[in-house]
């Protein structure tokens, strides 16, 4: 049960006959009016629980981008149901325009079709409608909320895509280097040709020379089919905010970065999220289905406040990794957390595989240690200067045990992890 | 639910850091008690200041004609004499506590009649009591004396003869005269004796008598109302002066119950019973409510919501330079100038020592000698800048912090070139590798 602005009109034209005949009788009677005609109207409003509702819609969108959903709202009622209607999003779905204006005929039914401009990362949900139906005279109304429940899923948005071009460009170069440029250890053998002046010596296949009477020498090529395990540390340290994102979604981008890159290298990419358990794993997915699958596990991930537990997670990658790989650990430098968790576990993971630890700084703490001004200022920049020590102890620390260890603010990391990815590549290290 | 994460009404927009874990609610409550606190003291200490003087200053200032008051305009003495001759003197000061079960037996007196209002002085005219008036003016005496009218006023100090019939009068004599003067009124109602005491006179004119007396005394249907123009006679100063105490004693001491009522001006507040709306047309009643009506309906529509409120799960806000910060307040409350200096010393040194390609072992003398040698500048106060004392106040640490900046941007530009160093500062990635590369 609703009322409309008319109701108030019709109590003003109420003060008329009261006017004209002061007293309790004109009153009361004017009031019974009033409440007769409203009920009347309810009565007669078409029914908002003979709707029926069903969505359609794209199951996912990239964040920052819009999303069409449409909702089908069937009356299978006797009345005509015409009001307006409201779509219960979660605010940070972003509906644009969450009250519509509906009118379905009996047995027919009507397509509302929205727009959601989401405003954060994961599932966002819709739990009910909204109906509001109201009478013939326009002056009550019927309500209810049925359950109508939809959700979509809101997808990391990739920023860093644009750094795709570049890095793959780089590739190509590493990719097309002859084998006399880029021979040393770790280069695959390719196949054998003939020998053509300028050649590397070094490079002459002896054996195969003598089988075929022409000198042959081997190519080589960079690298392939290396495996590389992308960890996403989900702990308390990525819920952490720098500007208005956690530290989780700038080392989702790197990630999906560095992803991209190494499939198109034709490398396999898995990827763990973890923080004391699995929280989310994407493994032995194609090269087309990499991105996709990765995006999708991503989506719903939130940072835990919980520690990261370096222990399991080293148990994890050991069992899940037989031959050697790169493994990427997405994570921050803060010393505390990696002393006690990262450092004494890292040993093991070096000694198998290749470690590179990527880690988000906060911009705000450069700035914070250039400030000057004050003694206020200064303050505050010795300790963004302790920060910063702090992080450099323990980044000289993990070099020391062998783990490459790239810091850098949420826009710079995803390349400069390429970056790092591409160098070991070339060098033949991975 | 995930348990990083807490659900708030949906009023606030998700994504941004408007968020409930933004600041713990201590840290809120202990702002919200720095910034009220002295606002809060001082209120405390004025209600403070107000409860103690009110509890130890004495209830010196009553009214005149109290019987209360000792002072000299207090007739304490009138009323403690009254007492000691078996009268009951109750002191009132509302006008249904001064007619209630008042009889003819008893006296009311009021002392400052003009403060009562129209409903007063129709209780008081009701009442069957003996009244004594104390300078009444024309419209109480029209209400509860007709017969009697003010007539100016004459030297209060001038003792007079009653001259009357009187017997009060005469048995007290010549007393304190004057004051408010009193005449027999032109439309006075049949039926009244009116007796006139105390004659006043103008100056010049003694021993003639006049018509206009100092206390009038009017009996109608049994009920006596006395007018006494001069208050001086039941005042503590005056009350020994000739006949005054007899006067007074004999007029307010005639029954064994006196009322001594001193109006209490709030009781006028009370007392409009002619309302607002006994003075509107009868339709205006029935127009308000139907507005009431309307109004009511207005609420009802607009506070229908279209659907409850959405729960929206918001993550939680946990700033990342939070650490360094709460440090940095460590470091101002504590006045930490000597760790702040060495901290940006050290900072400075590494960030030397990686620019001139000074291995990591290398001791911070001679990155100061390198640096100095670098920066074209004097080697003893590079060092001194390097590794000297710790600054005494927190002048001496800006200035240590920008001396620091500026040699760095002297070996970062050899000759003094433009301070670009503040620049690059904020670019973590072009500051040099504290661990010299890698």
């Amino acid at each position: 049960m609703a009322l409309t602005g008319r109701v108030v009109g019709l109590a003003l034209l109420g003060v008329v006959p009261v006017l004209l005949w002061p007293g309790p009788v004109a009153f009361f009677a004017t009031l019974l009016v009033i409440l007769a005609v409203v009920a009347v109207d309810a009565a007669l409003a078409g029914s908002p629980r003979a709707l029926r509702f069903d969505r359609s819609g794209p199951a996912s969108v990239r964040l920052g981008e819009p999303a069409e959903v449409r909702l089908t709202v069937t009356n299978s009622g006797s009345r005509r149901v015409r009001g307006v209607l409201r779509d219960g999003w979660q605010p940070s779905a972003g509906a644009v325009r969450p009250r519509q204006p509906v009118d379905v005929p009996p047995g027919e039914s009507r397509r509302l079709t929205g727009t959601l401009r989401p405003t954060r990362r994961g599932d966002r949900l819709v739990e009910r409608v909204t109906v509001r139906s109201v009478g013939p005279l326009g002056i009550a109304a019927r309500q209810v909320s049925p359950r109508a429940p939809g959700r979509i899923r809101v997808l990391p948005p990739f920023t860093s895509r644009r750094h795709l071009p570049g890095k793959l460009a780089l590739l190509r170069e590493i990719d097309g280097r002859t084998s006399l440029r880029i021979r040393g250890q770790g280069t695959e053998f390719d196949s054998l040709r003939d020998y053509v002046i300028g050649d590397d010596v070094r490079s002459i296949d002896w054996r195969a020379t003598a089988r075929r009477q022409q000198v042959v020498v081997r190519t080589w090529r960079p690298e392939r089919d290396r495996r590389v395990l992308l960890l996403l540390d989900t702990s308390r340290t990525s819920a952490a905010r720098i500007g208005d994102a956690p530290r989780l979604d700038a080392a989702m981008d790197a990630a999906l970065l560095l992803a991209a890159l190494a499939a198109r290298a034709g490398d396999r990419v898995d990827m763990l999220c973890m923080d004391r358990r699995v929280r989310a794993r994407v493994e032995g997915a194609s090269r087309t289905e990499l991105l996709p699958a990765l995006v999708e596990a991503m989506a719903p991930l939130e940072a835990d406040l919980v520690e990261a537990d370096w222990m399991t997670v080293a148990a994890t990658i050991r069992q899940r990794l037989s031959q050697r790989a790169l493994v990427v650990l997405l994570t921050t430098l803060e010393s505390a957390a990696v002393e006690e968790g990262l450092l004494p576990v890292v040993n093991r993971l070096t000694s198998h595989h290749r470690v590179i630890v990527a880690s988000v700084s906060d911009p705000a703490l450069a700035t914070m240690a250039a400030a000057r001004g004050g003694s206020y200022e200064v303050y505050g920049a010795a300790a963004a200067e302790r920060a910063a020590l702090d992080r450099a102890a323990t980044t000289a620390e993990l070099t020391r045990l062998g783990v490459d260890v790239v810091d850098a603010s949420p826009a710079d990391l995803p390349p400069r992890l390429a970056d790092r990815y591409l160098a070991l590549k070339a060098a033949g290290l991975l | 639910m995930n348990p990083g994460t807490t659900v708030s009404p949906a009023t606030v927009s998700p994504g941004t850091t408007a968020g409930p874990g933004e600041g713990s609610p201590a840290d809120g409550r202990g702002s919200r008690w720095r910034r009220l606190r002295w606002p809060a003291f001082v209120v405390t200490g004025m209600v403070l200041a107000a409860v103690v003087s009110a509890a130890l200053l004495p209830e010196t200032n009553r009214g005149s004609l109290d019987p209360r008051s000792a002072e000299p305009d207090g007739s304490r003495a009138v009323a403690q004499v009254l007492r000691g001759r078996g009268v009951k003197v109750d002191v009132v000061q509302r006008s249904t506590d001064a007619v209630d079960g008042a009889t003819r037996r008893t006296t009311i007196v009021v002392v400052s009649p003009s403060l009562l209002g129209p409903v007063q002085l129709q209780r008081l005219s009701r009442s069957s009591a003996d009244l004594v008036l104390v300078e009444p003016d024309l419209v109480v005496l029209r209400e509860l004396a007709p017969a009697v009218t003010p007539l100016g006023s004459t030297d209060a100090s001038r003792v007079e003869d009653p001259a009357c019939a009187d017997p009060d009068a005469t048995a007290a004599g010549p007393v304190t005269g004057g004051g408010q003067l009193y005449a027999r009124a032109a439309g006075a109602p049949p039926g009244t004796t009116f007796t006139g005491c105390y004659p006043g006179r103008r100056f010049g004119t003694a021993g003639k008598s006049s018509d206009r007396y100092s206390m009038v005394r009017v009996a109608d249907d049994g009920r006596r109302v006395t007018v006494l123009g001069q208050r001086q006679l039941l005042q503590n100063e005056f009350v020994e002066v000739d006949g005054n105490a007899a006067l007074a004693l004999r007029t307010l001491g005639a029954h064994p119950e006196l009322r001594w009522y001193l109006p209490d001006p709030t009781e006028l507040g009370e007392t409009a019973e002619v309302t607002v709306g006994d003075l509107l047309p009868p339709w205006v009643r029935w127009a308000t409510f139907q507005l009431g009506v309307v109004a009511l309906l207005a609420m009802l529509w607009r506070g229908r919501r279209l659907g409850g409120v959405v729960a929206e799960p918001l993550p939680v806000v946990v700033r990342s330079a939070e650490t360094a910060e709460g440090r940095a307040r460590l470091y101002r409350t504590g006045r930490a100038r000597g760790h702040a200096a060495s901290i940006l010393r050290t900072a400075s040194t590494r960030r030397l020592a990686a620019r001139l390609g000074v291995p990591s072992e290398a001791s911070p003398s001679d990155v100061a000698h390198l640096a100095a040698e670098a920066a074209g500048a004097d080697p003893g106060r590079v060092a001194q800048l390097l590794l000297g004392a710790p600054p005494r106040d927190d002048a001496a640490l800006v200035t240590l912090s920008t001396a620091l900046d500026d040699l760095e941007r002297a070996v970062a530009e050899p000759g003094g070139a433009t301070p670009r160093y503040g620049d690059a500062a904020k670019d973590p990635e072009h500051r040099p590798d504290p661990e010299g590369g890698r």
